[in-house]
């Protein structure tokens, strides 16, 4: 039995916006201070060769260079506001604030939205390549209101899925 | 994981449909929008908010520029707005287990929060940009990662959601709680 009231809601969004803030300084700040690995900006460059691997897979002819796609001519940059990370850090952040729930679930369950939110984020890049190049106009609608839609429902997908598994581990084995 | 597919699949395809009618009605009104907005900063002005110099330029489907002569020029871009009032839009009118009436207030208040947070987003990204402060400048990245992540309209119904909720225990069982940067772009 878990039962919350409004105090305990605004403890829980606080834990989430801590764990997001805590995440998101480690990413962008430490990490790269302290070992010099910039995972960020590698991620931005994965998702740049992926994207372009399954263009080329599926027929279009797109050049790599760095984090910038071409296509018929026409350049994407993968930036990081692309990178789908804001996303992932909501989920993360839900997925904190979730209670009972063991920090291994939690663990397995960001590697797993980071792995679905980054294979949408390659369709995406893709599609916005291919908008760029052949259907200029549809670029911005997609980018600015399509896409994030569908990057909403993969994330909130990813909490739900989750959450079921993890209520059907956690829950049961607790006494 | 079959209540997933029963229940959240279902939930999703009724928000995506939501989304994308209200996407429809914002494109309706987005010329009415553009035009009442570049209204208020003329009132504005014209009441001495604003400087008299400062102007106003409705871009029809980008947004609103306010140019002042020697200073950067503010973009105020409605299509990430349009995206966000939709979402909260979808995901009000989605909570099935809410009243109309209920629904129908959290829409007004949701719809005005959304607003407020892509105004203030916008004022702020010129305070950031002008100040010196490392401190300022990292909570101005995650807010802008955040913001691509859908953070307002998501945040939004989750407190119009949460503030239904009294301050007693409500006993739920196994529940969980349930860039500007490239403005114009």
């Amino acid at each position: 039995m878990t039962s919350f009231d409004r105090r305990d809601l605004v403890r829980r969004a606080l834990r989430a916006g801590g764990a997001i803030a805590v995440l998101y300084s480690f990413l962008y700040y430490v990490l790269p201070a302290t070992t010099g690995v910039n995972l960020v900006a590698l991620l931005n460059l994965a998702l740049a060769s992926a994207s372009a691997t399954l263009m080329n897979a599926i027929g279009f002819a797109v050049t790599q260079s760095a984090t910038q796609l071409t296509f018929r001519a026409a350049a994407v940059v993968v930036t990081n506001d692309c990178n789908g990370l804001g996303a992932w850090l909501l989920v993360v952040g839900a997925m904190v604030a979730i209670p009972a729930v063991s920090w291994q679930s939690r663990a397995a369950g960001a590697a797993a939205s980071a792995v679905a939110l980054t294979s949408i984020n390659v369709v995406r890049v893709s599609m916005l390549c291919y908008l760029q190049a052949s259907r200029p106009l549809w670029f911005s609608t997609f980018h600015e209101q399509v896409a994030p839609l569908i990057v909403v429902i993969t994330a909130s997908a990813c909490v739900a899925a989750w959450f079921h598994h993890a209520a059907d581990v956690d829950y049961a084995a607790a006494p | 994981m079959r209540l997933l597919h029963s229940t959240w699949i279902r939930w999703a395809a009724l928000v995506a449909v939501l989304y994308v009618g209200s996407l429809a009605a914002w494109r309706v009104l987005e010329p009415a929008y553009l035009h009442a907005l570049e209204r208020g900063v003329v009132t504005l002005r014209s009441v001495g908010v604003f400087r008299p110099s400062l102007q106003p330029t409705a871009v029809p489907g980008r947004g609103l520029a306010v140019i002042d002569p020697g200073r950067k020029p503010v973009a105020v871009p409605q299509r990430i707005l349009g995206a966000d009032l939709a979402l909260a839009t979808a995901l009000i009118l989605g909570s099935l287990w809410l009243s109309w009436r209920q629904r129908a207030y959290r829409l007004i208040a949701g719809l005005a929060l959304v607003f407020a947070a892509h105004l203030v987003t916008i004022f702020a990204q010129e305070w950031a940009n002008s100040s010196a402060s490392t401190a300022v400048w990292a909570g101005w990245n995650l807010w802008t990662t955040l913001y691509q992540g859908k953070v307002v309209p998501v945040a939004v119904w989750a407190l119009l959601m949460a503030a239904g909720i009294k301050s007693s225990s409500l006993g739920c069982t196994r529940t969980s709680t349930t860039s500007l940067k490239s403005l114009f772009v």
